[in-house]
């Protein structure tokens, strides 16, 4: 009697571990997209507020110009960073020319001290605000980037994600490295 | 005893399911209101109306607005702890995305209003920064931190009850995964598979399990790994639902013949057998969260005095 239940319940466990495996297969699979998919869409974050920054510089050099009429040269920096980020399409290239952009920003706060007026202008103070509140949205989806790069670089290397991952060329990410001289966000104390 | 492993796998299995729902512990757990005063800056009046007029606030447009007073920001820039209380918390309405947090720290003298991405076009950083200027820090820079909180929710109440420019979407939002519904979904099925077992080992025919465990497969499956999950996951748990079924519809022959009780609470839905007992767990239960999972981007401004 005992023995006829034999092969079924073997069969029953079989099944239940080709189901594991392979759900546990589909499943990190699915996984690893899911994460590669999520650091791209957290990329077009950070340039949406790159972006932002692009479009405020020249509102607040231009209110500032009229005061500020002996710094051209900080103004020219400013110009050329730009538009060198306007010019830049790779991601490399973006990362490297938002790095000029911030240096030349952070040179203009500092000399925008100097002229203690600036601050009872009204829109002089709200363009600060709205800058302020940009680069701090920058450091913040940068490091949900780097968040996320961090987590999917791990998944790629533990098991039973890592023999997928070396299956299907899922390689490791590269996190966001500011450019040198401006690894921290400029800081707008105004 | 095959039935005892089977209930100690079951626990286990239902046990990893539910680790995932841990919270980090550097961060005041929501208290399921509105005004958290957890540096005691707010006499009790005042505190109960400001969350009355943000709760009224949030009925009349769904935004949720957050005032956060706290002890010690832990040596961390009050922007990022800020920004990572707001995504802890989740203030505003998921999709929406239209919660603000107020948080002041009176200890270290800083202030910030952090906007979530559905409002930012309302509530623009220089708006924020207007309110702390104009209302906020008058009444902080002479101690007096009621009148500064209480002003500038008005302040904050102002702009939202008047948007000036429509709500623009956030031109990238997060999309949602599968991962998002995916744990509530398997310990949804389940439980429910727990239970439907329970009463199909009554039955002497084992062919509800297979359709049930098919069913299952069919979502599961489809959920997993598109039209070859879909495929094998059903082929798959339905020979496992037929398996269980048997299982169980012999489980509870041996019991009734043993004259045990078979009802579904004295046989833990069926799986306990009449050799042996196993007791479950019990389920934590959820806390009453009062926010409903918005985001926000480091949008804002802030001051000190």
């Amino acid at each position: 009697m005992k023995s006829r239940f034999v092969p079924w319940i073997a069969l029953g466990v079989i099944v239940l571990i080709i189901i594991i495996i392979v759900g546990s297969l589909f499943g990190a699979y699915n996984s690893l997209v899911t994460k590669s998919t999520a650091i791209d869409g957290q990329w077009a974050q950070v340039e949406t507020q790159y972006q932002r920054r692009y479009d405020l510089i020249p509102n607040l050099v231009n209110s500032v110009k009229g005061i500020m009429a002996q710094e051209m040269k900080v103004f020219d920096d400013i110009a050329q960073a730009r538009s060198k980020y306007a010019g830049a399409t790779t991601v490399d290239e973006k990362a490297a020319a938002s790095g000029q952009v911030e240096t030349a920003l952070g040179r203009l706060l500092v000399v925008m001290e100097a002229y203690p007026q600036l601050r009872s202008v009204e829109t002089v103070t709200q363009l600060m605000d709205e800058l302020a509140g940009t680069e701090n949205r920058i450091s913040v989806e940068r490091r949900r980037f780097n968040d996320l790069v961090r987590d999917y670089n791990t998944a790629i290397k533990k098991v039973p994600t890592n023999i997928i991952a070396s299956m299907f060329n899922f390689g490791t990410r590269e996190y966001f490295q500011s450019a040198s001289g401006a690894d921290q966000a400029p800081k707008v104390e105004f | 005893m095959r039935q005892l492993k089977f209930s100690i796998a079951l626990a286990i299995l239902v046990a990893i399911l539910l680790t995932g729902v841990a919270f980090a512990q550097d961060f005041p757990q929501p208290t399921g209101r509105l005004v958290n005063d957890f540096a005691g800056v707010l006499s009790p009046g005042a505190e109960a109306q400001l969350e009355n007029r943000l709760l009224q606030l949030e009925k009349d447009t769904t935004d949720e607005v957050a005032v956060v007073t706290v002890v010690s920001l832990e040596d961390s820039p009050i922007e990022d702890y800020a920004s990572e209380l707001f995504q802890k918390w989740g203030i505003g309405k998921k999709g929406k995305d239209n919660g603000v947090l107020f948080i002041v720290a009176p200890n270290e003298r800083k202030v910030w209003i952090e906007v979530g991405y559905g409002l930012e076009p309302v509530l623009t950083d220089g708006r924020s920064g207007r309110i702390l200027d104009n209302e906020v820090l008058p009444g902080f820079r002479e101690g007096d931190y009621e009148t500064g909180i209480t002003n500038g929710v008005i302040a904050i109440e102002g702009y939202l009850r008047t948007p000036l420019a429509p709500l623009q979407d956030n031109p990238v939002r997060r999309a949602v995964s599968t991962a998002d519904f995916l744990p509530p979904l398997l310990i949804g099925l389940g439980i429910a598979s727990i239970y439907i077992f329970g009463f199909m080992a009554r039955s002497k025919s084992i062919w509800l399990g297979g359709i049930w465990g098919g069913g299952v497969g069919a979502v599961l499956g489809l959920v997993a790994g598109g039209l070859l999950g879909l495929i094998l996951f059903t082929i798959g748990l339905t020979g496992l639902g037929l398996f269980l079924d048997w299982l169980l519809s012999r489980n509870y022959k041996a019991t009734k013949s043993l004259g045990h009780s078979t009802g579904w609470g004295s046989t833990w839905g069926g799986f306990r057998g009449p050799y042996g007992g196993f007791g479950g767990g019990s389920f934590g239960g959820g806390g009453g969260f009062h926010f409903g999972g918005g985001a926000s981007g480091g949008g804002g401004a802030g001051r000190g005095w």
